[in-house]
């Protein structure tokens, strides 16, 4: 029996090696390789940019009737001025209070350090939705602070900065966790070994070499708050961001509204994301002086006392709101038979078990798809493959589609697909598609940028083909910030709900089922428990992607 | 049979000229050496052989076949960068299976091979280290050995020792030399060291702003330079201005502006009354018996040599290099006074430049 089976691997090692060696060959013709990036602008254009746009540039004569109404126009603005203040304020905390933690994490040895890191992810697969809903149960109507007095505070703009911190402060973690543990901690020894105290040695040395990580991230936080729909809805109360007033809009019926608002806050966002790149990498941190306060700051009881507030910021402020859902249903969960029920696949629960399949099958999907196309995409604006004008453009307008408010997209696109007659799996997967294309493209330009040319030349004048290089050299390499892109990817589009309400009505991804679960009144144990059981499916999946993938990367092969 | 040509190859970086109609002949089994100052064009030159760079306009070929627009992993020529680019996450040996894997050996070969070359660099115990954990001489013969066990036999090595200190630099250097020879390479190596340069090269390429200035063996170099950069950037000369002052077949007498007269030897390019600029090796100037006159202004011992700075009248500098073996026996005082000659031989007249003496010599 063993021996069948190891003929077996053999059989499909061998395969495995020949599809490998297949592939180093082609792409080592110019033509494949060229007609692979013509290949990646098609999808980029024709699955993600068009569609995300078209349905709104279609009914563009609409927007004009709101120039003509002086009160719609002001709300208009109000929300758009209010989307961008928020947009900023949260990136700019994301960013202040996200690297004192991805640094504990890069670089202190605890053991415990792993579950911190591995917590870490656990609020991106909580689908945003709840978390909304999470957001709402903490802060405002059954706060377990209570009991130090705090009665709760009421729906506004404080929870919206609060949900909106909690769900993009874990992407901004795991990019600069993946940075700083590509960067090698030797250049941080040499510095420190000069002389410089160890503030001024991150200030310094590590930072400036961050510094196309911290640009992604603040890109990434910064288009995630303002696009973000279902949960900021949940906790909006009488706040009126760009989101909200879209959607109010179409659920009002009115098509101008949203297509107007939604033109502002592209542009808008498009010059301030470019401004951000532009400036962002020619920003040069000052260099020369070392200051005495720095010399203060890293006294060890300082950096403790950092490393402390940074863990304890995250636990508050983004782990409990993630949990509290869960946490707050435990002993109705608990005290019901419900959980014995769970593995039965009866009734509500097979739904349940058939959402999640659904999601994780378009998580997977989304994912290999995005990797497949973004990476030659990455190339081209990395390596200014095709030039340096149709490089910025195409880096301009990748990160689009996460600019575009949720359910703005899903409008949209299903105004661009829905004529066409395809299956509601087929739109979800494309709207996935075109919400994770940007994290995937940002990633992937991130861990090009930083790889050093050199290596991938002498990869290439040893006589690696291309495909060679990449797969044994540029991916090991940055293996850890690759691995974030993917964690990325795959947690958004399983927890992703705005979009795929918009596009389909068959198809329901748990997210969405999640969703009807927590709204409908008889449900509330039963949401509790199903997002208990996803989030612990999701942690399990994520923690043997992991093994395998750190297990398995370094080889030459 | 790594025959390499270049014909006519231009390069542009936007505004900047790298490469200006470049055309050059390498031999099978050639050393060459590339000098010139930063930002001539060396590494440009390099990359473009390997394939790393495609030119502008012109060809590349290698082994009689056109190779321009090929891929590099084609072309059967190593490059090798500048800081080695070791592969960080591969240990020393994995770093050499790449290439091998890459060019199909299969495993057992490729085990045979890396003990093989590990060998050859004297790297064999430092076989799984990682790359950080070498010293920079054991990188730059990780690197080395990792380009020789591809097997190819073009090899172009980009200011190999540039990063080791001195001694390990002369030591490497032989071995460089001895390995190029044992494995019948052709080999091109740039390098800021003329010393080096001079010791390891069968062709010395001379570069200055895209531009081959001269090439040829060191030897011809070093003593019939063909332009001032030349007799400037290879060896330690001095540079006098003067005027032709009579011409009589290949003798001529160059008057310099102090009024002092040097004997040279010319081609018939050079008419009375004409400005020239002669140029001398500071080893070839004579101390005793000669037509100028200075005094003693600085003594620099420099181990197997000693430098002396003379001053003439009228501001006019001579620097002569003197072996040990002179100067151990004879007594050189500051300001004591020394006759000075020139074999007239040893003068190389050139016409003056454009922009001046100072101005040739400072845009290097
Ligand atoms: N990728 C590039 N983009 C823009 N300019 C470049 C690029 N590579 C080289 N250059 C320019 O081309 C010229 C020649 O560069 P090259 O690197 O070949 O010089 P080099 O002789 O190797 O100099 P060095 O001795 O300093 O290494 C320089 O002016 C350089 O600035
Ligand atoms: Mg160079």
């Amino acid at each position: 029996m063993p021996a069948v089976e190891t003929r077996k691997t053999i059989g499909l090692k061998k395969v495995w090696s020949r599809i490998i060696a297949r592939l180093d060959k082609l792409s080592e013709k110019k033509t494949v390789v060229y007609s692979l990036y013509f290949a990646s602008i098609i999808f980029f254009l024709g699955i993600i940019l068009l569609p995300s746009l078209l349905g709104i540039l279609l009914k563009l004569d609409t927007a004009m009737s709101v120039l003509s109404d002086p009160e719609l126009l002001k709300r208009s603005f109000s929300a758009i001025f209010s989307s961008v203040i928020l947009a900023s304020i949260v990136s700019v905390l994301d960013v202040v209070t996200g690297l004192p933690l991805a640094w504990v994490i890069a670089r202190k040895k605890y053991r415990w350090l792993s579950i911190v890191d591995s917590l870490v992810d656990f609020p991106l697969i909580v689908p945003t939705v709840i978390l909304g809903y999470s957001t709402l149960l903490l802060w405002c109507e059954e706060t377990p602070f209570s009991i130090i007095g705090f009665n709760g505070i009421s729906p506004g703009f404080i929870t919206v900065l609060l949900l909106h911190f909690a769900f993009s402060y874990p992407v901004v973690v795991r990019i600069l966790v993946g940075k700083l543990l590509d960067i090698e901690a030797t250049y941080e020894v040499a510095a420190r070994t000069l002389g410089a105290c160890s503030f001024t040695t991150a200030r310094t040395i590590t930072i400036p070499m961050l510094k196309s990580g911290i640009i992604a991230s603040l890109i990434l936080s910064f288009a995630r708050s303002l696009s973000e729909t279902g949960a900021t809805i949940m906790v909006a109360g009488s706040f009126e961001n760009g989101p909200v007033f879209i959607k109010k809009s179409i659920d009002a019926g009115l098509v101008p509204p949203m297509v107007f608002v939604s033109l502002v806050l592209i542009v808008f966002s498009i010059l301030i994301l470019a401004g951000l790149r532009l400036f962002g990498f020619k920003l040069k941190i000052p260099f020369r002086k070392s200051y005495r306060i720095e010399a203060a700051l890293s006294v060890e009881r300082v950096t403790r006392l950092r490393d402390a507030s940074a863990i304890i910021i995250f636990l508050f402020l983004v782990f409990l709101p993630a949990c509290f859902m869960v946490l707050s249903r435990m002993h109705l969960m608990l005290s019901s038979s419900l959980l014995g029920e769970i593995f039965t696949l009866q009734g509500a629960w097979f739904t349940y078990w058939v959402s999640v399949l659904n999601s994780y099958v378009i998580g997977f999907l989304t994912t290999l798809i995005n990797i497949v196309f973004t990476l030659p995409m990455a190339t081209i604006i990395v390596r200014r493959k095709l030039g340096g004008l149709v490089s910025r453009t195409l880096e301009a307008l990748s990160t689009t589609s996460i600019i575009m408010p949720s359910v703005a997209l899903g409008v949209s696109l299903s105004l661009f697909w829905g004529t066409t007659g395809v299956s509601d799996f087929i739109l979800v997967l494309l709207a996935h598609l075109c919400i994770t294309y940007p994290y995937m493209v940002s990633t992937m330009v991130s861990v090009l940028e930083d790889i050093p040319v050199e290596l991938e030349e002498a990869g290439r004048t040893l006589g690696g083909t291309p495909f060679k290089v990449f797969r044994s050299i540029v991916l090991p390499v940055a293996k850890y910030s690759f691995l974030s892109g993917v964690i990325l990817t795959f947690t958004r589009s399983v927890n992703e709900t705005g979009a795929t309400l918009a596009v389909s009505k068959t198809f329901k991804t748990v997210s969405v089922l999640l969703v009807e679960w927590v709204k409908a009144p008889g449900m509330k144990v039963e949401a509790g428990a199903g997002t208990m059981v996803l989030m612990l499916l999701s942690i399990i999946l994520l923690v043997i992607f992991r093994y395998i993938y750190t297990k398995g990367g370094g080889g030459v092969a | 049979m790594p025959k390499v040509v270049l014909e006519k190859v231009s390069k542009k970086f936007g505004r900047i000229t790298a490469l200006n109609e470049i055309n050059l002949m390498l031999e099978d089994g050639e050393y060459s050496c590339i000098l010139g100052p930063t930002g001539s064009g060396k590494t440009t030159l390099l990359k473009i052989i390997a394939g790393l760079v495609e030119p502008d306009s012109g060809d590349v070929y290698i082994d009689g076949r056109r190779v321009t627009g090929t891929p590099a992993e084609t072309r059967n020529a190593v490059y090798m960068h500048q800081n080695y680019a070791l592969f960080p996450h591969l240990t020393v040996s994995q770093n050499i299976i790449f290439g091998l894997t890459a060019r199909g050996f299969s495993e057992e070969d490729a085990r045979r091979k890396v003990s093989e070359v590990l060998e050859i660099v004297r790297l064999r115990e430092w076989a799984d280290a990682y790359p950080r954990e070498l010293s920079g001489g054991m990188q730059q013969r990780a690197a080395l050995a990792r380009c020789l066990a591809t097997g190819a036999r073009l090899l172009l090595l980009d200011e190999p020792l540039g990063a080791l200190d001195a001694r390990l630099r002369l030591e490497v250097r032989r071995e460089l030399s001895r390995i190029a020879e044992e494995l019948n390479l052709t080999v091109v190596h740039v390098t800021h060291d003329q010393s080096e340069a001079l010791s390891l090269a069968d062709r010395l390429i001379l570069m200055r702003n895209g531009k081959i200035v001269q090439a040829g063996p060191p030897e011809e170099v070093y003593f019939k330079p063909n332009s001032i950069f030349s007799a400037y950037f290879v060896g330690e000369s001095i540079f006098l201005e003067g005027i032709i002052r009579s011409v009589n077949g290949r003798n001529v007498t160059l008057e310099l502006k102090n009024g002092m007269a040097i004997e040279a030897l010319s081609d018939d390019s050079f008419n009375m009354g004409e400005l020239a600029v002669a140029a001398v090796r500071c080893e070839d100037i004579e101390v005793g018996g000669g037509p100028l006159t200075g005094s003693l202004k600085e003594v620099n011992f420099l181990g197997s040599f000693a430098k002396l700075v003379f001053e003439l009248p009228r501001g006019l500098k001579i620097i002569v290099n003197i072996p040990l073996s002179r100067f151990i026996k004879e007594e050189f005082r500051i300001g004591a006074s020394f006759q000075l000659s020139i074999p007239r031989e040893k003068v190389h007249l050139f016409k003056p430049p454009s922009k001046g003496l100072a101005g040739e010599i400072e845009a290097v």
